[in-house]
């Protein structure tokens, strides 16, 4: 072995001289921090634009019904004036389209991309797992109004009319599943809402299901568990804030869905508890009459708009409630 | 036992080789009359490598049967074989026979759910549900379908893996806010409360400090009046001090290169650190090796 110092290459020797003072990283550094709070504040200022633009321009709205009376109202009668309040705004119908669909298509979807993340995950040969897992996130980007069009073209005369008409044969008598059965109505509108959301709640908690920690999972096999046991009792609940996550995000879109909607609700501006009956949620309402609307009945339409936003934000407080109270039991680190 | 010595239990390893004050308990080893496993001609794939080959051994009741090896010599695979875990891992499959009782492990009408549940395993690092310490304990009686005081179970469970005493006060709390060293003891807790009658352990101390490790082999010592106990280790003493049997395993290359995992001897723990039949055990216990 020698005992010769080994020799440095030229470059690496001049990068221990020179001086130790330099500006490059006293200027880089603020300049790139400022631009990334500029960016950040933007995201602040256009929320802030858009809230108070709404607001301002629903206001006479609400100075005439009130505003509790505008959302609970369900008369819908857009007078056609140029600079007063001539009609009558209650929004209830809308309000409760938007909440019915919004309803429907969770209660199918959920429970659906459950068992499909947990089929993906834990029961499908690795062969197939991938490919699949592919497609459902390619359904994820599949345009709302071709499910719409698919939806009112085929699935609803094929598909869902004969089973909607068996459903008022067997459970007519129930109030949710009283005739007659028109066709378009909340129920088809919230089926194929379940489907357009199922893909991307099916993809997040794929995700979040895969990334459990297997140790645990092992530790349950050796108890004696069954994979059902581990899945319901070990993956699912520790995948917990994931699930409400993907969750949020799927009613979130079927919230504010507006093409597929409109194209499957039925367009009326009444409200019945019979899932066949047909109204229209708030986003599909704005969108079908904004075009003709005149300047009083826009503004209506504007108030509508708060509304829907105010459920939204409504909506999502609760899901941070939810994860935050029931988290603490379910033992999921991430909350 | 052919080694009289008479070493406190508190004694701990000297130093390493094969002297026999490095055995921590001093007991008679109980014979192999009817063994609880009967391992013969065990080979394990993966895939088409044969990883394992040709294992023979028997694993006595209530006694601590150890297993000791270079890295990559299967021991682990083995050990795996004897709850079926290794039917988790894809492509992994067994030649052989592995005894339970005289029964086959392998038969195609025995049910790897209720083999687990009769043999239970503590992993290499502790791996507690991210639950309550109560829930920990009360996971596997109640998917077992157990009836009656889950209080009182929960208690003798803790009690008997020596961990009661740190954790009565805080049963609700999250099983993750203990020590590693408890979290290891949970583990062992969690296993012993569906009363299986053999734990396998796969190197449970080699995630914790000497302290922590010493409760351990004190609770396994405990345990084995109780339960049988199959211990792979990485630490030769710590097989010196717990185990009544040691099975030494090796790695090697066979003449197409493939490495593969084999048992090179199987008898007391004295013996095998005293006077081991095989040269390379020899030099795997006094440290030419490995």
């Amino acid at each position: 072995m020698s005992t010769e110092a080994p020799e440095t290459p030229p470059a690496r020797e001049d990068a221990r001289r020179g001086t130790l003072t330099s500006s490059r990283g006293r200027l880089a550094d603020p300049i790139f921090k400022w631009v990334v709070t500029a960016c950040g504040a933007l995201v602040l200022v256009i929320l802030a634009l858009m809230v108070l633009r709404t607001v301002s321009e629903a206001w006479p709205v609400f100075v005439k019904e009130g505003f509790f009376g505008f959302l609970v109202g369900d008369t819908w009668d857009a007078g056609g004036s140029r600079d007063e309040i001539t009609g009558t705004y209650g929004a209830w119908p809308f309000i409760y389209g938007t909440l019915v669909t919004a309803v429907i298509a969770l209660a199918i979807a959920l429970p659906l991309a459950i068992m499909v993340a947990v089929y993906l995950t834990h029961m499908a040969p690795r062969r197939l797992a991938k490919p699949l897992s592919y497609t459902v996130e390619l359904l994820a980007a599949v345009p709302s109004v071709i499910f719409g069009l698919w939806g009112l073209h085929w699935f609803l005369p094929n598909v869902l009319r004969p089973f909607f008409e068996f459903l008022e044969a067997t459970l007519g008598w129930f109030f949710l599943f009283e005739g007659p059965v028109r066709g378009v109505g909340y129920l088809p509108a919230g089926i194929v809402l379940a489907i357009m959301i199922l893909p991307i709640m099916t993809a997040i908690i794929r995700e979040v299901v895969a990334v459990q920690p297997l140790e645990q999972q092992m530790a349950a096999y050796a108890l004696g568990s069954t994979r059902w046991e581990v899945v319901s009792k070990v993956v699912l609940p520790s995948s917990f804030s994931g699930i409400v996550a993907a969750t949020m995000l799927g009613l979130g879109r079927a919230l504010g869905e507006t093409i597929a909607v409109l194209m499957l609700i039925g367009g009326s501006q009444s409200w019945g508890a019979s899932l066949f009956g047909t109204g229209s949620s708030m986003a599909s309402h704005i969108a079908a009459t904004f075009g003709e609307a005149s300047p009083e009945g826009r503004t209506g339409l504007m108030a509508i708009g708060v509304a829907l936003f105010l459920v939204t934000m409504i909506v999502n407080i609760l899901a941070r409630v939810i994860v935050w109270r029931l988290g603490q039991h379910t033992g999921d680190a991430a909350v | 036992m052919s080694v009289s010595n008479t070493a406190s239990p508190r004694d701990t390893a000297s130093g390493r080789g094969p002297a026999p004050d490095t055995i921590r308990y001093n007991r008679e080893v109980p014979g192999l009359d009817n063994p609880v496993f009967d391992i013969s001609d065990l080979s394990i794939y993966y895939g088409d490598n044969k990883a394992v080959r040709d294992v023979e051994m028997k694993v006595g009741p209530r006694q601590i049967t150890a297993m000791i090896g270079p890295s990559g010599c299967g021991k682990s695979t083995v050990l795996r074989t004897l709850n079926r875990m290794n039917d988790l891992i894809p492509g992994a499959r067994v030649e052989g026979k592995v005894q339970y009782h005289g029964e086959d492990l392998y038969a195609p009408e025995v049910d790897p759910i209720e083999v687990r549940r009769r043999i239970g395993m503590v992993f290499q690092k502790p791996n507690p549900f991210p639950k309550s310490i109560y829930d920990n304990i009360a996971y596997g009686p109640r998917i077992n379908g157990m009836r009656g005081n889950m209080d009182d179970l929960v208690e003798e469970t803790l009690t008997k893996a020596a961990l009661w005493d740190e954790v009565k006060d805080k049963l609700k709390d999250s099983a993750f806010a203990l020590s590693g060293g408890q979290q290891q003891r949970l583990c062992i807790a969690r296993t012993i409360a569906v009363n299986p009658e053999v734990i396998l352990m796969d190197e449970p101390c080699s995630a914790l400090d000497p302290i922590a490790t010493l409760k351990i082999e004190d609770l396994m010592y405990e345990l084995a009046s109780d339960f049988t106990i199959v211990i792979v280790t990485h630490n030769m003493q710590q097989a010196a001090r717990v185990s009544d049997r040691t099975a030494f395993f090796t790695a090697g290359v066979d003449d197409s290169g493939d490495r593969y995992g084999s048992l090179v001897e199987f008898d007391e723990t004295a013996t095998i650190f005293s006077k081991p039949a095989d040269q390379r055990t020899e030099d795997y216990i006094s440290g030419r090796f490995g």
